[in-house]
């Protein structure tokens, strides 16, 4: 099984970050995990972390309704950003509204679209498809 | 003036012959000139005169027999002329022994006197051959003289007409007149008379004739017979009696569709409108006198005149054939009126100026207000769906959301053994079940403002509204040390659900206060600015302002928070933009970061 080092997670939801990092620990195969609590957050994160591309994380699970800078905003920024790393971006909501599903399909950056609830077998997959 | 009569005689004993000097001037001969018998007879150059005056003379001679008679003679100097001799005769025993007379110069009178019969033959030819009815009637009635073109006229040969008056052949309705105008020339009030009137062709049908009859008189005053001209008008009567009946037609289908009409004399600037054509604004013709143009303009909307002179234009520059144009006039009850105008350049000069434009103009108010209400129907339940269509994603994206979490923490649950994480676990569990219940009460209560529109509303004065919510919240004013400035008229009058004012009253002073700047003490204005439609009600702040770029769009959706404040729930806005347009109006916002927000609410004018 692929070992990943660095999980974000960018959330307003204290509940499902708090089952997320839980799942992720049953995995066992995060280092380490860091929760954002919105995109503003997660970009600021990323301008520190690009000069050191060690610390940038190999995958990211974004979801899309947040303060202060929503899923899609951080989705706009993230793609300015030119990084030395190969990040997997995997979207993660609630929404199963197709507009939203079409608008992701055009940031080439994002790898897959989750609907929540996801678990233990979601998660695993991730793990499985990430090509370092 | 010299003596136009000459005297002559002839002594037969000494056979002397003697002319005094007006003879010798008629023979235009010298005063020396002494004539006898043979030289005398030359003047008489026509041999039928020579052997006529040769004959009488003779005659005379032997049995005495005067004579008067007109001769033709041919002067010296060749001028042919007519004249008058006498000639009677003296006798002594039985044997004549003078002869005398007179001679006159008559060529004048001859002259005239074949002018006369000269006129009358052209005359009697004329009558004859006229080309238009002519005729001789007595003062009686009775035909005296008819031409050609009469009998034609009314069907009858000469003989016929002889034996009929002029008012056997008139219609009767027209004969009372034409008698008072025979009296009146017969008591030379009048000269002469026209008239139009009916005759009976022989063969029962109406002619009709346009008549001009004068009367002849004699020298003693005495009326002779009446000159009547008759001029055949049936063809011509018939054809105006056609285009009578036609703009009749015109006229009565004009009345039956209800248009107004205008006909406009574009280089002169004239204008003629038709009764109905002002009774669409209201108006009579007589109460907009004098007619120009410039009624028109006067009466169309102000902001409607650049697009009818835009569509008049295309037509003068023969873009297009027809002019049409739809805009509103103001009525004389001072209503807007809706008029759908049509028209047509129907004449245009040699350098392709437009000369003559008729047109229409139809009442199209009630068809247009039809119009706007379905289109504000059709607005209503469009705007209605699309806010449904938003409310089920909510509904959706929010339930689904707990429910996930519900989901995930059920399954962590399952597989947990240790008892103190189950504790926690569950401890979640009840904290998304209360998360559930909220957001299920807020969905309640945006479901309650979306589908009850017809809230009931009241008349509530702003100024005492807005001064109850700030005592309301006198203690989050004095804790933040805030200073509201009030501007609002006191008698700003609303027609509002009270519950609604109130929350969006509560919700924008709240938020003023909640999102000051750190740096400074909150200043909030209250306003409020009139306009066609509405009241704007403005609430500025001086506080931390909102990035629009960034959050403009989902500002006033559903759980969404733009600030890291720990009481934000996203719940204010939405539900007050639902209330704000549940009510007929809009909410709008204007906001720099660090600088302030305005909100500006749109209340609908009653």
């Amino acid at each position: 099984m692929n070992k990943i080092n660095t999980a974000w997670i960018i959330d307003d939801d204290k509940i499902l970050t708090y089952v997320l990092q839980r799942i992720m620990g049953t995995v066992d195969s995060f280092a380490n995990i860091e929760i954002f609590p919105n995109g503003k957050e997660a970009i600021n994160q990323l301008a520190v972390a690009r000069k050191n591309p060690e610390s940038l994380p190999d995958i990211i699970l974004l979801d899309l309704n947040m303060p202060v800078m929503d899923g899609w905003q951080f989705l706009d920024e993230f793609e300015k950003i030119n990084l030395d790393k190969k990040i997997s971006l995997y979207i993660v909501s609630s929404s199963i509204d197709t507009h939203d599903h079409n608008k992701a399909k055009k940031y080439k950056t994002v790898a897959d679209f989750l609907i929540k609830p996801i678990g233990k077998k979601q998660i695993e997959q991730m793990v499985e498809s990430h090509q370092p | 003036m010299l003596p136009t009569i000459g005297i002559w005689e002839l002594n037969l004993k000494t056979g002397l012959l003697e002319w005094d000097f007006v003879t010798k001037s008629i023979y235009e001969i010298k005063d020396n000139y002494f004539p006898d018998l043979d030289s005398a007879i030359n003047f008489y150059a026509v041999p039928k005169y020579r052997e006529r005056i040769t004959t009488l003379t003779q005659n005379l001679i032997t049995t005495g027999d005067s004579f008067v008679e007109r001769f033709e003679i041919l002067t010296p100097k060749g001028n042919t002329k007519w004249v008058e001799s006498s000639a009677q005769a003296d006798f002594e025993n039985g044997e004549c022994v003078l002869i005398y007379g007179t001679f006159q110069d008559i060529t004048t009178h001859q002259t005239l006197l074949e002018t006369v019969q000269l006129n009358e033959e052209k005359f009697q030819k004329a009558f004859e051959f006229a080309p238009i009815g002519m005729a001789l009637v007595s003062t009686a009635g009775n035909w005296i003289k008819v031409n050609e073109q009469l009998c034609k006229i009314t069907g009858y040969s000469e003989e016929e007409l002889m034996g009929l008056t002029f008012q056997d052949l008139t219609h009767p309705n027209d004969l009372d007149k034409d008698l008072a105008l025979v009296n009146q020339m017969l008591s030379k009030e009048i000269d002469n008379y026209e008239m139009q009137k009916r005759y009976f062709h022989k063969k029962g049908y109406i002619v009709w004739v346009h008549l001009t009859v004068s009367l002849v008189w004699n020298n003693e005053g005495e009326p002779l017979y009446f000159i009547s001209q008759l001029n055949d008008i049936t063809e011509r009567k018939k054809a105006s009696e056609e285009l009578q009946r036609e703009q009749q037609r015109l006229f009565q289908t004009i009345e039956g569709t209800n248009i107004g009409t205008w006909e406009w004399h574009i280089q002169e600037n004239v204008i003629i409108y038709n009764e109905r054509w002002a009774g669409i604004v209201g108006y009579t013709l007589e109460e907009l006198k004098p007619i120009s143009k410039q009624i028109w303009n006067d009466l169309v909307h102000p902001d409607d005149l650049e697009m009818s002179n835009i569509a008049l234009e295309k037509c003068f520059s023969r873009q297009t054939e027809y002019y049409e144009c739809e805009y509103r006039m103001k009525h004389k009850n001072g209503d807007w009126v809706w008029v759908n105008d049509k028209g047509k350049v129907i004449d245009w000069s040699f350098d392709g100026k437009p000369i003559l434009m008729l047109g229409t103009h139809a009442d199209i108010t009630h068809r247009k207000n039809s119009e706007q209400e379905l289109k504000n129907t059709l607005d209503l339940v469009s705007e209605q769906n699309k806010r449904l269509i938003n409310f089920t994603h909510i509904t959706s994206h929010n339930l689904r959301s707990h429910i996930g979490n519900f989901q995930m923490l059920l399954n962590l649950l399952l597989e947990e053994t240790d008892e103190l994480k189950k504790k926690e676990l569950t401890e979640f569990l009840l904290t998304i079940a209360n998360d559930l219940q909220e957001t299920i009460h807020y969905l309640n209560e945006v479901l309650q403002i979306q589908t009850n529109l017809n809230q009931q509303v009241k008349k509530i004065n702003l100024f005492n509204e807005i001064e109850k919510i700030l005592v309301s919240i006198s203690g989050l004013i004095i804790e933040s040390s805030a200073i509201i400035h009030t501007d609002v008229p006191l008698n700003t009058y609303i027609n509002y659900s009270p519950e609604y004012i109130e929350s969006v009253l509560l919700n924008l002073l709240t938020n003023a206060i909640k999102y000051r700047h750190p740096d400074r003490n909150p200043v909030i204005y209250i306003r409020t600015q009139d306009s066609e439609k509405y009241i704007i009600l403005q609430i500025e702040d001086n506080g931390i302002g909102i990035d629009l770029n960034l959050h403009g769009q989902k500002l006033f959706g559903m759980y969404k928070t733009f600030h890291t404040n720990k009481d934000a729930r996203g719940l204010g806005l939405f539900i007050i933009k639902n209330q704000i347009e549940a009510m007929g109006g809009k909410i709008e916002v204007e906001s720099e970061v660090d600088k302030g927000t305005t909100f500006k609410v749109y209340i609908k004018n009653q």
